[in-house]
């Protein structure tokens, strides 16, 4: 069956140069919450952590970028193309994996398989079933029927089946255990391979996955972008201190960030080169990417970018 | 135009997932009117064409159960293409209850032996579905534009509709007024003139509706 999906052609036509994802002054106003300004950028060919808390924006973000809201100022564009409604030939090199299925509960995921495959040029009913054996899912069997994570890798396979060049993710392994997480993350890792020009943004809360699979990271809190950079530099930015509060001085509690204070402990984040001013009784360790991500959620400032 | 038909075939496969209840709704509804109406025949061309107006909600329930909006927007199909299919297979249900109703009416007559004049069961249908078109008219831009949670309390809309003339007809000297009245006193140039019109008020009705959901269903947030 000819459709019109087969009249939109692939453009093969790459700037591997530019960005996969490029968002500029992006705001978006709920009121008692607001998303930007936001400048950001995600670049082709890697995987990209999008990290924050919850309620960070990292969600809200996604939904802009589909075009499910719509930005109160600022501009987005997708694999070069502006984000909107007439640039549907974008969205065939587009796969999304929401933490919920979007897919009716009462099919089979064989029906929503055949009822998704019209509406792609490329989509391959062989590497649709592929996946399917590979995750063990059962043909016949109802998306209402499925375990979390059996609904996240059918929700992967629909979305990886039409062969997308960008993978958006949101909290794709959010409440799995850690052996189906390590499928998915291998499976994201195969992703990238098969194509340098591949590309997932990956928005999660869990730090863990993403010290496995990213290469580039970016920290939301509060709406804004509070670092960016490869994981290793963001990483390599940062030292935790701890030590007892009697440490702390007035001037030492301005080159905390996310300071954390306890009944007579504290935690902090501070800048790697910024270790001096602390006295013996404080100990600095290299900070993990989770320990970056929750001071900063905590903390008030941005880093200029 | 390809992309719309497509969506109108989605449409059709979401629905065919929980048809069998709706459909056994239908008959039952069908013949409870059939029988309320003294088994007259042309009770039934007044309400099959009035059925699809009890089920608009469900497409809009579906997209909230599957978080279909969230689906739309990753597949290549503007807005557009969503309210349009979704107008071409209401449009094609409707059509397809007027089809049963002729059909429906034609074989009740003959199983009763009750007469039946073919322009007044035609009349009938053609009034059906245009009171059936005004109704979906007003109820799918309400629903594009709210979503089902918002809206559902316009599922009863149809339902006061509906019985009102069947309330009428209880009244004294209501079903005296339909006894006595002959269509073949008519004369066919009124008949023409009326099914025409019909048509053209369903005609507007859908044409003004599917305009103002695309207006309002683009400018929705989720």
């Amino acid at each position: 069956m000819n459709t019109s999906a087969d009249s939109r052609r692939f453009n093969p036509v790459l700037n591997t140069d530019a960005p996969a994802i490029k968002v500029t002054d992006l705001v978006r106003d709920f009121g008692r919450f607001q998303l930007g300004p936001l400048d950001l950028s995600i670049p082709a060919g890697y995987v990209t952590g999008l990290v924050g808390a919850n309620g960070a924006g990292k969600t809200t973000l996604l939904k802009l970028l589909l075009g499910l809201q719509t930005a109160d100022a600022g501009n987005m564009s997708l694999l070069g193309q502006p984000v909107g409604d007439n640039n549907l030939a974008v969205r065939e090199d587009i796969g999304v994996v929401f933490d919920a299925p979007f897919v009716l509960p009462d099919w089979t995921i064989s029906a929503a398989g055949k009822a998704l495959a019209p509406f792609y040029s490329r989509w391959d009913t062989a590497l649709f079933e592929a996946l399917l054996n590979r995750f063990h899912l059962t043909q016949s069997a109802q998306v209402k029927s499925l375990s979390r994570g059996e609904s996240t890798k059918l929700m992967l396979a629909l979305a990886m089946s039409h062969q997308p060049r960008l993978l958006l993710l949101d909290e794709p392994t959010s409440g799995l255990d850690p052996a189906t997480r390590r499928d998915l993350l291998d499976l994201f890792a195969e992703f990238m391979a098969a194509d340098a020009n591949h590309t997932i943004l990956f928005s999660t809360h869990l730090t863990s996955d993403l010290e496995r699979i990213a290469d580039h990271i970016r920290v939301l809190s509060h709406g804004r972008l509070v670092e960016a950079g490869t994981l290793d530099e963001v990483v390599e930015r940062y030292a935790i201190v701890r030590g007892p509060r009697r440490a702390l001085t007035p001037k030492n509690r301005t080159a905390i960030c996310g300071l954390h204070e306890r009944t007579d402990i504290f935690d902090g984040l501070i800048a790697a080169a910024d270790t001096s001013g602390f006295g013996l009784d404080v100990v600095i360790d290299p900070a993990t990417l989770d320990d970056i991500v929750v001071h900063l959620s905590t903390a008030e400032a941005e880093v200029s970018l | 135009m390809t992309d719309t038909m497509g969506f109108a075939r989605f449409e059709l496969t979401s629905f065919r997932v929980n048809a069998w209840p709706m459909i056994l709704m239908s008959a039952l509804v069908a013949v409870m009117t059939w029988v309320s109406s003294r088994q007259e025949p042309i009770g039934l061309a007044a309400v099959v064409p009035l059925l699809p107006v009890f089920f608009v909600t469900y497409p809009f329930l579906t997209d909230e159960r599957g978080q279909h909006d969230l689906l739309y927007a990753t597949l290549p199909i503007r807005r557009q293409t969503v309210v349009l299919g979704r107008y071409i297979f209401f449009l094609a249900i409707q059509l397809a209850s007027g089809i049963l109703a002729l059909g429906l009416v034609a074989a009740t007559a003959a199983a009763t032996g009750r007469s039946l004049d073919p322009r007044l069961a035609a009349l009938a249908t053609m009034a059906s579905l245009a009171a059936g078109s005004v109704l979906l008219a007003i109820q799918l831009p309400l629903l594009f534009w709210l979503g089902f949670a918002k809206s559902r309390w316009i599922a009863l809309l149809p339902m006061l509709v509906f019985l009102t003339p069947v309330a009428l007809m209880q009244l004294p000297g209501g079903q005296v007024r339909f006894d006595s009245f002959d269509p073949t006193a008519l004369p066919p140039d009124f008949l023409l003139a009326a099914g025409g019109a019909l048509l053209s008020v369903s005609a507007v009705a859908w044409v003004v509706s599917a305009l103002v959901s695309v207006r309002v269903y683009a400018g929705r947030r989720f």
